[in-house]
């Protein structure tokens, strides 16, 4: 079953339009950026795949599945956090909540904890696995939230701007995790930095509200069909972070 | 001598579902909607009187489970922001309540009762209720525990793990429903939203986990129902205004002291 498919899907809130005539396919085992500017629709697009926002046309199937189906094999990083920082839980309990699953009696296994705990490994969270996540950091609490999209080992991992709020040194170990996990699972991620993604992806989205682009890492290319230079894109990535 | 008993018992049950549920409001954020459907539940007391069923409270059962479901939806679906449906609902119960009990000939009896509680008050019958709604919400808690965590904390994520939300979301404003059954005969039906959220309010500054937060919330709730309670005993004022008031002190103190 292919992770994705997207046919002549657009997205309406209220009046406007914000997605329009996406027609996208990803395959198994494909790494695949998204970019396009603040507001070009990234973050909708990837809840169009999760079926947290309503389509207004079009076929969406995640591993042939609508999406309230499909998105049980997804692991998700959402750009902001949508929980209460005060909340009264764990590092650790926010990660096994990835582990979740429905009919199971016994909630949570041996297996389940073994998981979390490489998860929190991978990130370099370990150490704060009993701390509360309202004392972390933002860059921390990005990681948790990757370790808990990880935990899943799902089988599409879609990711909006992971990177966006920790260090170069996790950044590049991200990348080189992703290149890994890849052999594993359908990856896609939203990013501004297309410098260092064109490294490591097989294929590029330049999304503003139409998909402008969507081919191999060619950065004349994507250049040419954005009108303006990939530095000005690149630029656009430090207007977001915030 | 043995209406303290059933006053114990009934600070002990009312405490029970002030930590576990309580909790949930707390950390949830809801306590508004909470309050709504508190005051809506004195519509179905309303009808109670109206129906001239014996306890007026057995009639505000379904009432309130109703209301909550409907408080839920509205909320969810209305194109406005929650807390209007919220005031809306909780208005309309009240002056449901307040004509039915009107329209009803003869006198009401124990309707102040109703509104502000009185735990002296409280029977064996109204024990018995009380236990069976207890156990009915612990088990429903305990089975669904991991759900209600994870739409508590982020309703997003847990969508995409597979879990119902807004089943979920409906079925623990369900149960709080049934909590404030349990707990209107002690505090009434105006001042109940204090006691569910004050004992948590409290304990949450100290804590980082829900358990211990629940835990905790219930010796809390204990504690000041019956400090309360024996205040109000010796100085023969009303329990329910008392326990209120007591807990709310309690909360403003430890708040102070803590910031
Ligand atoms: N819930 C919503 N209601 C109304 N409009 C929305 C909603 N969510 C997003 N939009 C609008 O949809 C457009 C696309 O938003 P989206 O978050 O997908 O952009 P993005 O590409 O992820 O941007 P960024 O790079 O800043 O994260 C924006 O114009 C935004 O205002
Ligand atoms: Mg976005």
């Amino acid at each position: 079953m292919i992770p994705v498919m997207l046919r002549d899907v657009s997205v309406c809130f209220g009046a406007e339009r914000v997605l329009e005539d996406i027609n996208l396919s990803i395959g198994n085992h494909e790494f695949v950026a998204i970019i396009g500017p603040n507001g070009g629709g990234k973050t909708t697009l990837l809840n169009v795949i999760l079926g947290l926002v309503k389509t207004s046309g079009g076929i969406v199937r995640v591993f042939g599945k609508p999406p309230e189906e499909g998105r049980k094999f997804v692991g998700y990083l959402p750009q902001r956090p949508s929980f209460d920082p005060s909340f009264p839980i764990s590092v650790y309990e926010v990660v096994l909540m990835g582990r979740y699953r429905r009919w199971s009696l016994r909630k949570y296994t041996e297996e389940d904890m073994k998981a979390v705990e490489n998860a929190l490994h991978t990130v370099g969270m370990i150490d704060f696995k009993e701390k509360s996540i309202g004392i972390l950091s933002g860059g921390q609490i990005q990681r948790v939230l990757i370790a808990r999209a990880l935990v899943r080992s799902p089988k599409l991992l879609l990711l909006d701007e992971p990177t966006a709020s920790i260090d170069s040194e996790m950044q590049i170990f991200l990348y080189e995790l992703l290149r890994k996990l890849r052999e594993k699972m359908t990856v896609v991620i939203v990013t501004h930095d297309i410098g260092v993604v064109s490294d490591y992806v097989d294929r590029i989205v330049c999304l503003n509200r139409r998909i402008h682009y969507c081919g191999p890492p060619d950065l004349s290319e994507i250049a040419r069909t954005y009108g303006h230079p990939v530095k000005l894109i690149d630029h656009g990535a430090h207007a977001s972070v915030k | 001598m043995y209406v303290f008993r059933n006053a114990f018992l009934a600070a002990f049950l009312i405490s029970v579902l002030c930590g576990v549920v309580g909790s949930f409001v707390v950390v949830k954020r809801i306590s508004l909607m909470s309050g709504g459907i508190s005051h809506a539940a004195f519509g179905g007391i309303g009808l109670g009187y109206f129906l001239r069923i014996s306890d007026p409270l057995i009639a505000a059962i379904p009432f309130s489970v109703l209301s909550a479901i409907g408080i839920g939806v509205l909320s969810r679906r209305a194109k406005m922001s929650e807390d209007i449906s919220i005031g809306i609902f909780w208005a309309f119960g009240m002056a449901l309540g307040i004509l039915l009990v009107n329209m009803t000939p003869g006198y009401a009896p124990n309707l102040l009762g109703f509104l502000f509680g009185n735990i002296l008050l409280v029977s064996p019958d109204d024990i018995i209720m009380m236990l069976t709604l207890d156990i009915f919400v612990l088990v429903l808690i305990s089975l669904f525990y991991e759900e209600f965590l994870a739409i508590s904390f982020d309703e997003e994520f847990a969508k995409i793990v597979g879990i119902r939300a807004d089943f979920f979301n409906t079925l623990l404003l369900v149960i709080i429903a049934i909590s404030i059954i349990v707990m209107i005969k002690v505090v009434g039906v105006i001042l109940v939203i204090a006691m569910l959220i004050i004992p948590a309010a409290i304990c949450k500054q100290f804590t980082n986990s829900m358990k211990i937060l629940m835990i905790s919330s219930i010796f809390a709730s204990l504690f000041l129902t019956i400090t309360g309670l024996w205040l109000s005993f010796i100085y023969n004022v009303p329990s329910g205004a008392t326990i209120v008031l007591i807990s709310s002190c309690a909360f403003f103190l430890i708040s102070l002291i803590r910031c």
